[in-house]
């Protein structure tokens, strides 16, 4: 195209484009209600969502949170067996630290000959 | 809040204040934001009806997102002319293009003569007519360029390309128009514009 005509072709197009420019569509006013509804509506599920929640107290979350009552019983097992795992003497505590922290300790050198012997007389005194 | 009193209130912290469930950011973007998506569709589509429930999808979704928009990160307008034209290039798809011109309501302009006036809804119909014919994607470009007037790199976002690719479509499809309009230089009056 030479150049003389590509500025005039520029130029028409231009005038074409101010032609659109001036000439933008308009939305119809139902249009304009039928985004409007839209929105409202959209705004009122927004605002009914939060609220439809029933409010809940900080014991409820923390159950949930955990993972509901069978988590919970779980849970408890578990701190039972920590107490009583606490309270017996340890088994890999070193004697002395055993003594110090007040536990009896049976002599280093003492060896059962007859396994099971207590648990025996127990039983014929009628203990058991 | 009253109405003209969120006109320099950003659409984006007006689609805060809707999230919030502020009545009057919901009026307000819809009066601001319809015109605008309406107009990219229609110019995209060619056809009222369709432009239409394009405008109306398109807004639905903005206000679904409403919750979860980040400030800062992108204008509402670059993600609503991106929705408009992709809800637009499913419909050409589905519909095998060719879709019929509808007849596109005129604003009064009481300034113009009425030869004027006819002379440029001649020069708008008949550019939208060419526009029907670009390429998809050349013909988003050029609209948004030359229509909506928005700047290259806003365009570059809106169509995820980049901002060399903008210009190379915008001057493709100025090409095509160009050759498209030259058999209507008479009817359209340029031959008298000199």
């Amino acid at each position: 195209m030479p150049m003389m005509d590509e500025h005039k072709h520029s130029g028409e197009l231009e005038a074409a484009f101010d032609a659109a420019r001036s000439s933008q569509p308009e939305p119809s006013a139902n249009l304009m209600a039928r985004v409007l509804v839209d929105a409202q509506a959209v705004q009122a599920e927004q605002r009914v969502t939060p609220s439809a929640r029933v409010p809940r107290g900080y014991m409820q979350q923390l159950l949930e949170a955990l993972g509901g009552w069978p988590a919970v019983a779980g849970l408890s097992a578990a701190g039972v067996a920590g107490v009583w795992l606490g309270l017996g003497p340890m088994a890999g505590v070193s004697d002395a630290v055993a003594s110090y922290l007040g536990m009896s300790v049976p002599p280093a050198y003492s060896v059962d000959v007859m396994p099971g012997a207590e648990l025996g007389l127990a039983w014929e005194e009628g203990a058991l | 809040m009253p109405l003209d009193a969120m006109q320099d209130v950003t659409d984006e912290a007006l689609l805060v204040l809707f999230a919030n469930g502020e009545p009057a950011a919901a009026r307000a973007l819809t009066l601001r934001l319809t015109p605008k998506a309406f107009g990219h569709a229609a110019r995209l589509l060619g056809n009222r009806a369709e432009a239409e429930d394009v405008a109306q999808e398109a807004l639905l979704r903005l206000w679904r997102v409403a919750p979860e928009w980040r400030q800062g990160e992108a204008k509402v307008t670059t993600w609503l002319y991106r929705v408009v034209a992709n809800l637009c290039t499913d419909r050409l798809r589905r519909s095998g293009r060719g879709v019929a011109l509808d007849a596109v309501p005129e604003p009064e302009d009481e300034a113009r003569g009425p030869l004027d006036k006819m002379q440029a809804e001649a020069r708008a119909d008949a550019l939208q007519t060419a526009l029907d014919g670009l390429p998809d994607r050349q013909r988003q470009a050029v609209v948004l360029r030359h229509i909506e007037g928005l700047a290259n790199p806003e365009i570059a976002e809106i169509m995820e390309i980049s901002v060399d690719a903008v210009e190379s479509l915008t001057a493709r499809g100025k090409r095509a128009l160009s050759a498209a309009l030259e058999g209507r230089r008479e009817e359209l009056g340029y031959a008298d514009d000199g």
